[in-house]
């Protein structure tokens, strides 16, 4: 299945494509969250920044946050099942100025 | 016996008569109230009576410092600007970064409180504790050229605060201004500061802040930081490299910026939301630019060399997250210089962004639905993203000529004078165009938003920094406060402990930024050391609760009740038509949070009056013959 990932600011800004451009994975069907976030890391593990990315874990840091079609996310979500079609973002949260 | 992190004396000036005088408070007032708008509060419940006209001469205006300010703090810089705002008729305050907070206490004093109105333009230059007035009518009408040609005039040390076109035509959305042009935007507190004919505030001097144990303070700032550079965790990264437009285009889609006057969806709606973004807008970076001793320095100076948007002078601050949102995701605009130019025209004529860009949305939805005309606009295409009539409407409001006119007090006064049920498409609370935080997202942000004294606040802690700080769906707080974000009946604990810390943090002179970066305990450690004061975190809940009780008294004082007066718009807080983004379909249950957070706090569900026996808890047991006559009376 088609699933869209979009890396922001911080995230991808080492990517080659712009920040928060989506970009297309292909997962198998009933793919999950640990799926995506394994493929997200053999395509572009070594392109993040190395404080955002721990290629062990295959996760990100915790201060990434990460939303699953507009649900945030946490490692604990890893067994949650992903939507044909579906976008997930991942993005440093700051506020204010 | 030595007060430490504070100068001891504040400065009044009554610009009708032309008299300074020096006062010296008592100690105790700094304990109790801290400094910044904690004392500021304080001092306008006490000498302002309720009712007084915000811009007459009757009404006082204060610049304040608190006692980290122009100390080695993390992020120890800030002033605050108070008085009652003239664009809501409720307490104001705005805080800001830069030079010019440590430059008033080496000027040798913690504060300078205005009344009256001057006859002519002036000045206050302050130098080494001397202080006069000045003629300002060759600066009358100068944006941030003002601070240049000060400098030139007085010194290169001289730090000012100013106001621009906007201040001195009294828009109420007029910011006072510093450091070549840092905001203190939000109330209206420019339009005070011109209706007084006070350009400007230029400061100087060599005294030094007391510190209670220096060695401690350097030695606990200097791991800290080492800590946040060492660990490099990816907000210290984000903030030193892309500063707060590095959320920009994440915000506009994960629903946390308001969309198309917040009526939009950010993935459907503003597909353009990276030009307005990061490394967008990166790629104009002349310099960074911190604030004073910053150890995290999230400015950054950019420049647009050529074209129909070339930067007038010769660069500019680079925009904030909140002016990205208000003139890109709320106008749908995202052409990259035009955003550079409306922040360059804000910036120079001291007007608050978020004001400026959620009253051009409403103008542009107003045109849409035509409402308004292009013989209403003067001949402007007032439509979704049509950057160069953005541009040109944001110089007119600034310069209170043409449409601009209409617009340059805000969204409510602009509806009033366009009517035809135009006020449905005004999202402000209580006049005041809420901050570019959207409550489906982060549902806290509605409480700020309604309860704040100050209100469509979104920098008065609570609940809604939280859940858009860190994303998550349980508040990653101690139990018992760490409810869901959507648990809306029992959020009352959690909002009141993280309100009452801001009101510390505020009032202390530390930027929000510092709990971004800093670890937990800085508040509390920074203050210990600077004052020699024993600081934990009980005192910082009662005293943050006393002065948040204090803002919330003035404005019941003035016979306002949040319930009835500061609603905050439906769209702000129904999330069922919006086809994206976290807060799609919920709708926030604001009624839930703010009985939860009046139970908790002992304020009345109906009336919110803060109990007698609650005021005397706090040390208020002053304001209980203005709100309970009757029981002072008897």
């Amino acid at each position: 299945m088609h699933y869209t990932a979009r890396f922001f600011g911080l995230v991808g800004m080492l990517l080659d494509d712009p920040p928060g451009d989506p970009i297309v994975f292909e997962l198998p069907h009933g793919a999950t969250y640990g799926d995506l976030l394994d493929a997200v890391g053999e395509r572009f593990g070594h392109q993040f920044p190395p404080n955002v990315w721990d290629p062990v874990t295959r996760s990100f840091h915790p201060q990434v946050v990460a939303l699953i079609e507009d649900r945030s996310a946490t490692p604990a979500d890893r067994d949650r099942t992903l939507t044909d079609g579906g976008v997930a973002a991942f993005f440093v949260p700051i506020a204010g100025g | 016996m030595t007060m430490y992190g504070v100068m001891g004396k504040i400065l009044w000036v009554d610009l009708g008569t032309g008299t300074i005088t020096v006062e010296t408070p008592e100690e105790q007032l700094y304990r109790d109230y801290v400094g910044g708008y904690g004392i500021g509060v304080r001092l306008l419940y006490d000498r302002m009576p309720a009712g007084v006209d915000p811009l007459g001469p009757d009404a006082i205006l204060g610049l304040t410092t608190g006692p980290l300010t122009g100390t080695q703090s993390i992020t120890g810089n800030r002033f605050t600007v108070v008085g009652k705002s003239p664009k809501t008729g409720t307490w104001g305050d705005a805080n800001c970064g830069g030079d010019f907070g440590p430059g008033l206490k080496f000027s040798g004093y913690d504060a300078v409180y205005f009344t009256g109105i001057s006859p002519r333009p002036v000045y206050l230059y302050i130098r080494d504790g001397k202080a006069e007035l000045r003629d300002a009518t060759p600066y009358w009408g100068n944006g941030v050229d003002v601070e240049v040609a000060l400098q030139e005039e007085l010194g290169k040390d001289v730090k000012v605060a100013w106001i621009g076109r906007a201040g001195e035509n009294m828009n109420l959305m007029a910011s006072v201004m510093n450091d070549l042009g840092r905001a203190a935007a939000r109330s209206g507190l420019g339009a005070v500061m011109g209706s007084k004919k006070l350009k400007a505030v230029a400061v100087a001097g060599n005294q030094k802040v007391p510190v209670a144990d220096e060695e401690g303070l350097n030695a606990y700032v200097t791991e800290a930081m080492r800590a946040a550079r060492e660990e490099n965790s990816p907000a210290y990264q984000l903030f030193t490299t892309f500063g707060t437009s590095g959320l920009a285009s994440a915000s506009a889609m994960n629903g946390d910026s308001p969309v198309k006057n917040w009526a939009g969806s950010g993935q459907v709606d503003f597909p353009g939301a990276s030009n307005v973004s990061d490394v967008a807008l990166d790629k104009y970076k002349v310099r960074r630019k911190g604030c004073w001793h910053c150890a995290i320095s999230c400015g950054a100076y950019l420049s647009v060399p050529d074209g129909p948007y070339a930067t007038e002078g010769e660069y500019e601050h680079r925009p904030e997250y909140e002016t990205l949102a208000a003139f890109g995701s709320m106008l749908l605009m995202d052409d990259t210089e035009a955003m550079l130019k409306v922040n360059e025209i804000c910036n120079r004529a001291g007007m608050d962004t978020i004001a400026a860009g959620t009253t051009v949305a409403f103008a542009i939805e107003c045109f849409e639905r035509g409402l308004i005309t292009t013989q209403d606009t003067g001949g402007l295409e007032l439509t979704w993203g049509n950057a160069p009539a953005i541009v040109e409407v944001t110089r007119q409001m600034a310069e209170r000529t043409g449409f601009g006119a209409v617009l340059a007090d805000g969204s409510a006064k602009a509806a009033e004078k366009i009517g035809k049920g135009s006020e449905q498409f005004a999202i402000n609370v209580h006049g005041e165009e809420p901050g570019m935080h959207d409550p489906r997202y982060s549902p806290g942000m509605a409480l700020s938003f309604h309860l704040d004294p100050t209100p469509g606040r979104h920098t008065a802690g609570g609940t809604g920094e939280m859940e858009f700080f860190t994303g998550a769906d349980i508040l990653p707080l101690p139990e018992p406060l760490n409810v869901h974000k959507r648990d809306y009946a029992h959020k009352g604990p959690a909002h009141r402990f993280l309100v009452n810390d801001r009101q510390v943090m505020n009032a202390a002179g530390l930027c929000i930024f510092s709990a971004f970066i800093a670890p937990p305990d800085a508040l509390v450690r920074e203050l210990t050391f600077v004052t020699g004061e024993p600081w934990d975190i009980g005192r910082v809940q009662l005293t943050g609760e006393r002065i948040q009780t204090l803002r919330h008294a003035f404005n019941l004082r003035e016979g306002l009740n949040p319930i009835k007066d500061f609603r905050v718009p439906q769209r702000c807080l129904d999330g069922t038509e919006l086809k994206s983004g976290m807060g799609k379909g919920y709708v926030v249950d604001l009624d839930a949070m703010r009985d939860s957070y009046l139970e908790t706090v002992g304020w009345d569900k109906e009336t919110t009056f803060p109990s007698a026996e609650g005021l005397r808890a706090l040390g208020l047991e002053d304001l209980i013959p203005d709100l309970y006559p009757q029981e002072a009376a008897s």
